[in-house]
């Protein structure tokens, strides 16, 4: 069990009086009051350990979450998996990360079946093991999490772990592109692309591209660039082009640069401004999917 | 570096913030072909540019994670010196309430213009790159490119801490 000489002490400072926190003062007068029943307690402990965990006070949110681990709290023993896995406050310790992960991923906890999968995938805290991680992200892909359903499409596409089918890749893709997430819908407009898994389709892959593009995707963006300049499943616009170039750029893809100068030089002075005044105003919005 | 203090952001936050502030300040392409080594070259144009986005995302996110969870601490410049022709190491510390300060060495390439770029961490003396260079060569004998680039993909693609 893991005591508090594992924790790297170093945001208590000498001196500091503890303050009594609004939500707990809250939650104690309710229960007094008898409005709230008690049971809220243990609810008020994993938030306050939530609260501490935000604030960058990992000793705190330790300690209110480990007693709630150990009652078997899976949310709680997911957290803590993190706090190892990350080294967040704690000396890092994956396979400890494992430990508990596997306690809440034994109470059916996605996330938890997820991380297992990738550890198992990666070699960190376990031995490197293809049919285990497809075993563990298959676990999680089965409850709709959308991350592990493009994860185990992956697996498919390369081999590992699995047969390699790249029909079964792409309807794994799929469900995880329609839940919203980013990366399996810039994959799935590659698919659309190229007829990998399924039939090639120019118009749907530039749909698939302009998804993944308006979330924030920056290779998504520099693809759905291209295709305004050849008018590939989409209606030809440089301006459109030369905004999405802009957006790739800033969100970090270098080689949208150079196709960036290519497409000035085709814009009048006025069509650049306003593609620069687009591109500035744009904001990726908060969708709930993305999280995945 | 005043958004590392900033408490009232939520970590996940404060972590994007610091990853877009890193971002334009490391040369991925460079440090990316160095730690594929002889690999970059047998790669595909497609390989290349899976395994630079994910290599970026795990650098960005490794080194966001770790300054990101130091809240109350304070991040600071304690010495720059040139090395080579081009090159500088600049040197910062984290200072914590109890225990030593954790020091960095960043090794920063001039592009031309005057405009710096990281090229390499150093931490404990040993470089980063290097020592990716060998764990990532390791993977690829055992598991190819592909496999390298999945290792990545999962390492990248965890879910972090949850708040319900």
């Amino acid at each position: 069990m893991p005591g508090p000489y594992d924790i790297i002490r170093r945001q208590r400072k000498p001196g500091r009086v503890p303050v009594p926190r609004p939500a707990l003062t809250i939650a104690m007068l309710g229960i007094m009051l008898g409005l709230v029943p008690l049971r809220t307690v243990s609810a008020a402990d994993f938030n306050a350990g939530w609260q501490a965990y935000e604030q960058g006070d990992f000793l705190r949110a330790f300690n209110e979450w480990q007693p709630l681990a150990e009652k078997g709290d899976k949310r709680a023993q997911f957290n803590i998996g993190v706090m190892y896995d990350e080294g967040k406050g704690l000396r890092q310790d994956r396979s400890k990360a494992i430990d508990w992960w596997t306690k809440a991923a034994d109470q059916g906890d996605p996330e938890a079946q997820h991380n297992i999968g990738l550890a198992y995938l990666a070699g960190t805290g376990v031995s490197q093991n293809y049919e285990q991680a497809v075993s563990w992200l298959r676990k999680a892909a089965d409850q709709d999490l959308a991350r592990s359903q493009y994860a185990l499409g992956r697996m498919y596409d390369y081999g590992f772990g699995v047969e390699k089918d790249p029909e079964i890749a792409a309807q794994w893709v799929r469900e995880a592109a329609e839940a919203g997430f980013d990366k399996a819908q810039y994959n799935l407009g590659k698919r659309y692309r190229d007829g990998l898994g399924l039939p090639k389709d120019s118009m749907v892959a530039t749909q698939w591209f302009r998804k993944a593009a308006v979330q924030g995707h920056a290779r998504a963006q520099q693809h759905l660039a291209t295709r305004y300049l050849t008018g590939d499943g989409v209606e030809k616009s440089p301006t459109q082009a030369y905004m999405w170039y802009i957006l790739a750029i800033r969100g970090g893809n270098k080689a949208a640069q150079k196709q960036k100068d290519a497409v000035a030089t085709e814009l009048t002075p006025a069509q650049r401004l306003q593609a620069e005044q687009m591109a500035k105003d744009w904001r990726p919005p908060t969708l709930p999917g993305k999280k995945g | 570096m005043k958004l590392l203090a900033d408490k009232q952001l939520p970590l996940a936050q404060r972590e994007a913030k610091i990853r877009r502030l890193l971002r334009g300040n490391f040369d991925f392409r460079t440090i990316g072909q160095f730690v594929l080594g002889r690999s970059w070259r047998q790669a595909t144009p497609e390989q290349r540019a899976d395994y630079l986005s994910l290599f970026s995302e795990f650098v960005l996110r490794t080194y966001a994670r770790r300054i990101g969870g130091y809240a109350n601490d304070a991040f600071e410049i304690t010495d720059a010196s040139p090395l080579g022709q081009s090159d500088a190491i600049v040197v910062t510390a984290i200072a914590q309430p109890a225990g030593p300060s954790i020091r960095a060495g960043w090794r920063v390439r001039n592009v031309g213009n005057n405009d710096y770029k990281i090229i390499d961490v150093m931490v404990e003396k040993v470089s980063m790159a290097a020592t990716q260079r060998s764990e990532y060569d390791a993977i690829v004998r055992q598991r190819g490119v592909d496999g390298l680039i999945e290792m990545l993909r999962a390492k990248v693609g965890s879910y972090s801490a949850q708040p319900s």
